[in-house]
This record gives C-alpha cells, sequence and structure tokens, in this order.
C-alpha cells in the first residue's frame, strides 16, 4: 500500500492496525484490573450477592489508584524507550560522522 | 509499519500491562484512600524499574544462549539423517544365502557409510 514507508504517517490499514491493537490492549488491562481488584476488596466467603459499602468505596478506590499506577508506570517507559532512541541515534550519527 | 513493528508494539504493550498488575498487587498495601501514598509510588517506581531490567538481561542472554541450542539441533538432526540414509544403503545390498556371510559385509558397509558422512 502506498505510503507504508512514509514515517509517522499512517494510511487507513494501518490506522485499522493500530486502533485494533489499541483495543485489545486496553481489554487486556481491563481484565487484569478487574482480576486484581476483585481479589483485594471483594473475600469469598459470599454470604450476600449485592455488595456491601465497604466493598464499593474498596473497589472504586482499587480502579483509581491502579489506573493511576498505570499511568505513571506507562510514563516510565516511554522516558525510557525515548532515551534509548536517542542513544541509538546519537550512536548512528557517531558512527556516519567518521569517515 | 509492517508486521514485525506491530507484533514489537503489541508484545510492549503486554508487557506494559503485565508489569502494571503485579507492580500494583505487590505495592498498593491500603486501599484506605483514593491517592497513591508517597511510599506506594516510590515502591512502584522500584518495582518497574526492576522489571524492566531483568527483562533486559533477559533478553540479552537468551540471544546468547538461543543460536546454541539452535545449532545443536540441527547438529542432531543431521546425524539422524545420516544415519538412516546409511541404514538404508545397507539394506539395499543384494541378499545371499548365506547369511551368516551378509551380516558382517553390511556391517563394514554401514559403518563405512558413517564415517564418510561424518
Amino acid at each position: 500500500m502506498a505510503g507504508s514507508g512514509v514515517p509517522g504517517g499512517l494510511n487507513e490499514g494501518q490506522m485499522k492496525l493500530m486502533q485494533d491493537l489499541e483495543v485489545e490492549v486496553m481489554a487486556d488491562l481491563f481484565n487484569r484490573m478487574t482480576a486484581v481488584c476483585h481479589r483485594k476488596c471483594v473475600p469469598t466467603k459470599y454470604r450476600d450477592s449485592e455488595l456491601s459499602k465497604g466493598e464499593s468505596v474498596c473497589l472504586d478506590r482499587c480502579v483509581a489508584k491502579y489506573l493511576d499506577v498505570h499511568e505513571r508506570i506507562g510514563q516510565k517507559l516511554t522516558n525510557i524507550s525515548q532515551a534509548e532512541q536517542e542513544q541509538m541515534k546519537s550512536m548512528m550519527a557517531a558512527q556516519q560522522a567518521t569517515p | 509499519m509492517d508486521t514485525q513493528s506491530i507484533r514489537n508494539l503489541r508484545d510492549f504493550l503486554q508487557m506494559y500491562n503485565r508489569i502494571s498488575e503485579t507492580c500494583f498487587t505487590q505495592c498498593i498495601s491500603s486501599l484506605l484512600e483514593r491517592d497513591v501514598q508517597s511510599d506506594e509510588v516510590a515502591c512502584v517506581q522500584r518495582c518497574a524499574d526492576k522489571h524492566i531490567n531483568s527483562n533486559q538481561k533477559i533478553m540479552q542472554v537468551f540471544m546468547e544462549v538461543q543460536p546454541q541450542v539452535v545449532a545443536k539441533r540441527m547438529e542432531k538432526m543431521e546425524q539422524q539423517m545420516a544415519e538412516t540414509q546409511a541404514a538404508e544403503s545397507a539394506e539395499a545390498q543384494p541378499q545371499t544365502a548365506e547369511a551368516t556371510e551378509v551380516q558382517p559385509q553390511a556391517a563394514v558397509e554401514s559403518a563405512q557409510a558413517e564415517a564418510v558422512a561424518q
């Protein structure tokens, strides 16, 4: 497809792939978060089918904290991968500079 | 962006999710507040760093060891092929009524074929 070699520019097919990937990753995040928060907040006694106030509050805080942690780790990973890319660029530039 | 890049991106994002889950489970001790506490923040930073470093180390060792494993496997396969060929060529020899004479002959010939193959 035309434009597939252009960096930064995405054609329709690639856009679709990226969107699919994003949906898949979001779903994975949601599933993991659900499993973790359920494990932390909902005891397995099962005396009642309704959520108690404590459990509701716990789940609310759990989700908020999970997304906070997720964002922090995302920032860290972005910084690291950016630093690595800069390093690669400077290395390649240095290689090209030497005759 | 080709399939390899997309695969890399998918691996990266899955690793991201896995690190989030693990570090949250290990580091977030109390759910009494909606905000993440400072000691939890520090724990998460260390946890993420450790996971990233161990990931890099694992990749490094894997790239070292994997080619050796593949080479060994190829060697074994070639050896087995040579043995099968030698056995087949020994069977194809004309059989005479005197079995005792043929057997040592076949053994010698298959041994020679093996030596040639190696």
